[in-house]
Order: structure tokens, then sequence, then C-alpha cells
């Protein structure tokens, strides 16, 4: 309990207390992970234009859209579940955690589909450089949801075979840090891959 | 987080966000049927996305309610992300 308060607590030279700062810096790093990725598009598809437009056509814009209703109904119920705990609503933080889980497997499910209809198709990540980004970029977003979903499933376990104290609300919020910057991700993602171009 | 606030209004605010962000989502996909020109299309595309990744941030990231200096987590490589981007971008225009 003592560690607990100590490790929260709120720091006088940084104003927040460290997992939170740890977390940011984290995604800093993630944000020019990803920026690399667009960068690669970009230079890309300056090369091949013909080829990317055509390819883009051939995503499956209806099924992205429901994906990223689905990822940001997950971010509203994380945001939820997080202020749920804080409030020390424990049964709340666990429906609204256990929503956000069932999200993100609706998410990959969903995901996984829109895959196998493109290798159904012919359609792999060798098929063309459009296709090479797509399958890299989209795939590292979907291991960075079952990286969200592991801690996800870890606190409502615990929640669930003994307790998850209102105290350590703090770790949810961090973990909610996470998974709306993956959120973020796909709003990037979703106009660049399938809308725009 | 602004803990003198309640939690019903914390949970409306949050609410608003997220139908917000689905209005947005159905215009950026809305918009598309429509062609303003490709340059124009892309910076549609683009704005709606950073309007809903600011709400994201300022709301669900909590950055409204934290410590002023950590928003230059989000700032510094923010700008590197987009320069790079309008950069790349422009060069193959």
């Amino acid at each position: 309990m003592y560690s607990t308060v100590i490790a929260t607590h709120t720091r006088f030279n940084t104003g927040i207390y460290h997992g939170k700062l740890g977390m940011w810096v984290f995604l800093a790093s993630e944000i020019m992970f990803f920026t690399g990725f667009f960068g690669a598009f970009i230079v890309l598809r300056n090369l091949n234009i013909e080829v990317f437009t055509a390819s883009a056509h051939q995503l499956d814009k209806i099924v992205a859209t429901i994906n990223t209703a689905v990822l940001i109904s997950s971010s509203l119920t994380m945001a939820l579940s997080h202020l749920a705990l804080e409030r020390g609503n424990e049964a709340k933080f666990r429906l609204f955690l256990a929503m956000t889980i069932l999200c993100a497997f609706a998410f990959l499910g969903i995901k996984s589909y829109e895959y196998a209809v493109k290798f159904s198709h012919d359609i792999y990540p060798w098929t063309n450089t459009f296709f090479a980004t797509y399958f890299t970029m989209t795939g590292f977003h979907a291991l960075h949801v079952i990286g969200g979903l592991i801690p996800m499933a870890w606190m409502l376990g615990k929640s669930l075979l003994k307790r998850y104290p209102p105290e350590m609300h703090h770790r949810v919020e961090t973990l909610g840090l996470y998974w709306h910057f993956v959120d973020l991700v796909w709003i990037f993602l979703f106009p660049t891959l399938y809308l725009i171009f | 987080m602004a803990s003198g606030a309640s939690f019903e209004h914390i949970q409306k605010s949050y609410l608003k966000v997220f139908i917000v962000l689905m209005i947005l989502t159905a215009l950026t996909v809305g918009v598309t049927t429509i062609h303003f020109g490709d340059t124009l299309n892309i910076i549609v595309g683009v704005v709606i996305a950073l309007l809903k990744a600011a709400l994201v941030i300022w709301i669900f990231m909590h950055l409204k309610f934290d410590n002023r200096r950590l928003r230059y987590f989000v700032y510094v490589p923010a700008f590197f992300f987009l320069a790079f981007v309008f950069a790349l971008t422009v060069l193959g225009l």
C-alpha cells in the first residue's frame, strides 16, 4: 500500500507521477516510430502514384469505417473505465474495461477479416509497394492493439479475482494514455490508406 | 484530471467528444465522394484527422488538465511529424 502511494505520488519537480511521465516519453518515441512509416508511405507514393491510387481503391472503405467507429468507442469506454475507478466505483470500472476489451477484439476480428479477403484475392505484402506499406502499417498498429489487450485483460482478471483498488487508478490512466495513442495512430492511418489518396 | 468536477459532468464531456469524433469520421468518409481536386482532398482529410487527434489528446488523454510542461511531449514530436510529412508531400507534388 505504502509503495503504491509513493509510486503514484505527484512529483513537485515535474508536476506528474512517474508512470505518466514515462508513458509520455514512450509515446513521444512512438510518434517518431510511426512517422517513419508515414514518411515511407509518402516517398513510395510519390514514386508510384498510379499504383498507389489503383491499389488504395481496392481497400474496403466501409469495413474500415466500421473499424474506426469500434476503435473510437473503445477509447470512450477506456476513458470512462478510468473515471469510474478514480471515483471508487470498481464495478463500473470492470464493466467499461470489459467493453474496451470487447471492442479491441472486435477491431482485431474485423482487421483479420479484411486481411483474409485480401489474401483470397491474391493480394499479399509483396504484391506491390502500396500493399507492402499497407500491411506494415496496419500490422504494426494491430500489434499495438494486442499490446494494449494484455495489460487490460490482466487488470480485469485481477479485479475479478481479487480487487483493483481505486488507489491504483493511475495505472489505468497510464494504460489509457497508451490506448488513446493507438486510437490516434488509427485516426491518421484511416484517411491516409483508405480515403485521401 | 479535473478532480473538482462531478462524475456525471466528466462523463457527459467524454460522451460529447465521442459524438464529435463519430461525426468527424462520417464527415471524412463523406467528403471523399466529393472531388475538390487531389490536393484539396488531401488537405481536408488531414485537417479532419488533426481535429480528431486534438480532441483525443486534449480530453481523453487529459492533457487539458495536466501540467503545462507535459504538453511539450506532444508539441515537439507532433511538430517533427507534421514538418516531415509536409516536406515529403510538397517535394512530391
